[in-house]
């Protein structure tokens, strides 16, 4: 899948993402529960490898719905403008 | 739909994808066919909320779908459905209640490889609350007919490419203006919590603080409402005893409190629904005194519990089909 929209995982906002930095809560059910997933996760271990691997998996995840996450998509994208 | 076990056979034979609940004795006379089910006798119908014995709950799937695998998954198997599900598709579960499926599904399906990255959707099985602890909830695979009591049967349904399953939650519960709880022990039954960073036992807390437990917990899973419902409190052991676990790391607030069920759900679903799975549960159905009364569009097995990719309690869950 081509991902025009996502922004790129070295990009910062995925880091404030997974770190819930950006409190950014979801409109669509899966996307809440992913995210939730990976905070909770970096919340347990916060070591740069974790914290890459949330990012990469959140990342993945979005680029696989990016056709019906568009919502979501777009709000997350303008917060990092 | 209800429909009788003669008129489940007819569409099995003919080839229809079946989701089935309903009674043991009705589901155990079906035919091989393409289908799954669970034992439950509550149902949300077209004519309202009903216990029935005599019918079956069917929802049909459309005729473009393609069934890729039905399977039992044992406690120890559950992980796999992800990698067993279609790359474009659902898979809907069904778990029998307090089965060692049912405790792992709930425990550890958030940490499943990949389980976000594929719509999974189903339910708890249940019975009678009449019998409960006298019968075994069940699920039954269509294919072989083959019926258990500890595992959970998974039906995997493909789509073509331009359709998207999504599946969504309609939680009427919010949380509370109440104390912001935390648990450092995870499971379905606890004895401390933390409020306000201050060590309590749960059980005492809710006493001292008169909490009606018909209210479940609330987590706000960065947007998603996510309910764990009371069992009850064990003032002997001071401990509570959950429907599903509560999570380290995650805040739950006692929910805030919905006095009319029907006319909030009326007001606040979305129009233009139209799923082709839904259920709800058996709590909403209890507290809310649902028999009779009806929910729109919305019907399907008043279950033990819900699934919307993980273990969900008092809580609407649904599926849709979307073209792109």
């Amino acid at each position: 899948m081509v991902n025009n929209m996502l922004p790129t995982k070295n990009h910062t906002i995925w880091i404030e993402l997974v770190t819930g930095q950006c409190g950014y809560r979801c409109q669509a059910v899966p996307a809440s529960m992913m995210l939730a997933r990976v905070i909770r996760s970096v919340q347990r271990d916060s070591s740069p490898e974790n914290i890459q691997r949330c990012v990469s998996e959140i990342h993945d995840f979005f680029a696989r719905y990016e056709r019906v996450l568009q919502q979501d998509i777009n709000a997350i994208f303008g917060l990092s403008h | 739909m209800l429909i009788t076990v003669e008129q489940a056979t007819q569409r099995i034979q003919a080839g229809e994808v079946l989701l089935l609940a309903g009674d043991e004795s009705l589901l155990k006379q079906l035919p091989q066919g393409t289908w799954i089910g669970g034992t439950i006798p509550y149902f949300m119908s077209e004519t309202g909320g009903q216990c029935n014995t005599q019918l079956l709950f069917a929802h049909p799937l459309p005729k473009d779908v393609r069934v890729t695998k039905i399977h039992h998954y044992t406690e120890t198997e559950l992980e796999q459905i992800p990698e067993d599900a279609p790359e474009n598709g659902f898979s809907v579960i069904i778990i029998p209640a307090t089965s060692a499926a049912h405790v792992a599904y709930a425990q550890n399906a958030p940490s499943y490889p990949n389980i976000f990255f594929k719509p999974i959707i189903g339910w708890i099985a249940g019975v009678h609350l009449d019998q409960v602890g006298e019968i075994s909830p069940k699920v039954f695979n269509g294919q072989t007919t083959e019926m258990t009591e500890q595992a959970a049967v998974v039906m995997h349904v493909s789509l073509p490419q331009d359709q998207v399953a999504l599946i969504n939650i309609f939680n009427l519960f919010e949380q509370g203006e109440g104390d912001e709880i935390y648990f450092e022990e995870e499971g379905f039954s606890i004895s401390n919590c933390l409020v306000n960073g201050k060590s309590h036992n749960f059980a005492q807390y809710l006493l001292e603080k008169k909490v009606d437990i018909k209210y479940p917990l609330v987590a706000d899973y960065c947007g998603a409402m996510v309910n764990v419902s009371f069992q009850g409190i064990d003032i002997e052991n001071r401990t509570v005893n959950l429907y599903a676990p509560v999570f380290a790391h995650t805040a739950y607030k006692i929910a805030a409190p919905v006095e009319d069920y029907v006319s909030a759900f009326q007001r606040a679903f979305p129009e233009g629904v139209e799923p082709i799975f839904a259920c709800n549960c058996i709590l909403n159905y209890l507290y809310s005194e649902l028999e009779g009364k009806k929910t729109g569009a919305i019907v399907g097995p008043m279950t033990f519990g819900e699934v919307a990719y993980q273990l969900l309690n008092q809580t609407l869950v649904y599926l849709e089909i979307k073209r792109v």
